[in-house]
């Protein structure tokens, strides 16, 4: 077995920088986007488990392969797949993926990416991200600035955050709240 | 299943949780039965500590792209108040630094010195502890709106108590804006770097022509002021640990030129070493030194790397 922190880094330094490829053959080959995350989630627990015993020799292959066979799975499981589910099982070609280098991003490119996931955040929730982490405004400072509470500052934080990393992750930056957060920012932001 | 939202959601209360000055071992602990509940748990943290270092250190280099990228585009949705309050919060700095500049020398002021060799923690009149290195001169200023310090040489080590006001430290042209708890400064020549154990500190250029972006740290990186430029690097603990180990009187070599290490221990000592010969001057050298005890460093580079040793009573000259 190895210690979780060698299991951490490798996760950290291998598997993530693979999210934005590894999301675009989940959602070539799986319709329901709203099941994209879970589905993330799942995977990312499998690979980090059964690195648990091992790290694989080279992280790609393993990471698609997953994908590949929890979307099987999937499918099998479910009592009833809508034809268009999955267009075609034998077809779910994870070569294509895989194969296409990552690349290489600048930092100016990865400045340009935060400026756009900043702009897509609804203002309010912009503007709490902006004045706490460019600022550096404490939690405090920020509620008192915009004469809101703390528990308002802290949840914009945690929804900016969510879909900042997101977009950065190679996402849409769409994130899904859930339904009682839902309403409550919402009439925050049009209040 | 549709656990995924709220795990993540948990993931990133934790991440914002642990930025609260407030943070503790006893909330560690919180946080590391969190993480042990479930893979689920941990590979969300893991994910959103990634993602969110990422923004971090971008926003931490962004002034001028993000601040300016759509002049146009923002002046059409000028209801967004938050360039203007970031002006308005530069101009409040700015004048908070005239303002502290000018009156300082008049009011109820704090001075600390330590020798050559010196090593002295202080209390400052807000609660804060303040941890002199050798050789340093500090000043320390707490009144009800601001609480200012000026590193006027060496090293210190802050542990600030937390309060509302602001905590900021003055270093030749830099100042450290102090977001966090606890962090190190050193000033030596042209150099400023700041060390972060814990929390977080932003470093901006006080006086320059250059618009120079402020740079922000976080807790295991430290960032270096040299000339016009600031870098902000990563201090894994490993580096965090030698950093600090002059706080216990240690200083820490790994794999360090003998020049360097010389420099280092002639801030602690009157009794200055001199290196007679470059070759000696490229060696590498590992281990932990006292660092006053330059007699104990002097044997061992006798001893274990068989270097030449001329001691003079007031210089020690080492030569290949």
């Amino acid at each position: 077995m190895l210690e979780a922190g060698q299991v951490d880094e490798w996760f950290t330094r291998e598997v993530l920088p693979l999210e934005p490829a590894l999301m675009r053959f989940l959602r070539r080959n799986w319709r329901n986007e709203s099941e994209l995350q879970d589905l993330r989630q799942e995977l990312y627990v499998r690979l980090y488990e059964s690195a648990g015993s091992g790290l694989p020799a080279q992280t790609k292959p393993f990471v698609f392969t997953a994908a590949r066979n929890l979307l099987i799975n999937h499918v099998r499981r479910a009592r009833i797949v809508p034809m268009e589910l999955v267009a075609d099982l034998d077809a779910l070609n994870i070569a294509v993926d895989m194969l296409t280098p990552e690349r290489e991003v600048t930092a100016r490119d990865e400045l340009r990416q935060l400026q756009l996931g900043l702009d897509r955040l609804p203002p309010r929730c912009r503007e709490v991200v902006v004045l706490r982490r460019v600022e550096g405004l404490s939690q405090r400072e920020v509620a008192v600035r915009l004469g809101v509470g703390e528990d308002t500052v802290e949840k914009q934080m945690s929804f900016g955050m969510r879909a900042l990393i997101d977009f950065m992750l190679g996402g849409s930056g769409k994130i899904r709240r859930r339904p009682g957060a839902l309403r409550k920012t919402k009439a925050i932001d049009h209040e | 299943m549709n656990d995924s939202v709220r795990i993540e959601e948990s993931a990133v209360a934790w991440l914002i949780r642990r930025e609260q000055p407030e943070w503790n071992e006893q909330a560690q602990l919180e946080l590391n039965a969190w993480l042990a509940e479930s893979t689920a748990h941990r590979v969300a943290w893991l994910r959103m500590e990634h993602g969110w270092r990422r923004v971090d250190r971008l926003a931490a280099l962004k002034s001028p792209v993000v601040a300016s990228a759509s002049a146009a585009e923002r002046a059409q949705r000028s209801r967004l108040p938050w360039l203007w309050a970031a002006a308005a919060s530069a101009l409040v700095s700015l004048l908070a630094v005239l303002f502290a500049t000018i009156y300082a020398p008049y009011g109820d002021t704090q001075r600390f010195v330590t020798a050559i060799g010196g090593h002295e923690t202080v209390p400052l009149r807000d609660g804060s502890k303040v941890e002199l290195n050798t050789d340093t001169k500090l000043r320390a200023d707490v009144d009800e709106k601001a609480r200012t310090v000026w590193l006027d040489k060496g090293e210190a080590y802050f542990e600030v108590a937390h309060d509302g006001r602001p905590f900021v430290v003055y270093a030749g042209d830099q100042r450290v804006v102090v977001l966090g708890t606890h962090f190190s400064v050193r000033r030596d020549h042209g150099r400023l770097s700041v060390v972060v154990a814990e929390g977080k500190v932003r470093m901006e250029t006080v006086h320059s022509d250059k618009q120079i972006p402020p740079a922000i740290a976080t807790r295991g990186q430290m960032i270096v002021a040299e000339a016009n430029s600031m870098l902000v690097a990563p201090a894994p603990p490993q580096k965090l640990e030698s950093e600090l180990a002059w706080r216990h009187g240690y200083l820490m070599f790994d794999k360090t030129s003998l020049t360097e290490a010389v420099t280092e221990f002639n801030r602690y000592n009157d009794k200055k070493l001199g290196i007679l010969d470059a070759d000696a001057g490229k060696m590498r050298i590992s281990g932990n030194f006292e660092a006053t005890n330059v007699d104990a460093f002097v044997r061992l580079l006798q001893r274990a790397y068989g270097l030449t040793i001329r001691d003079d009573g007031k210089r020690i000259g080492i030569a290949d």
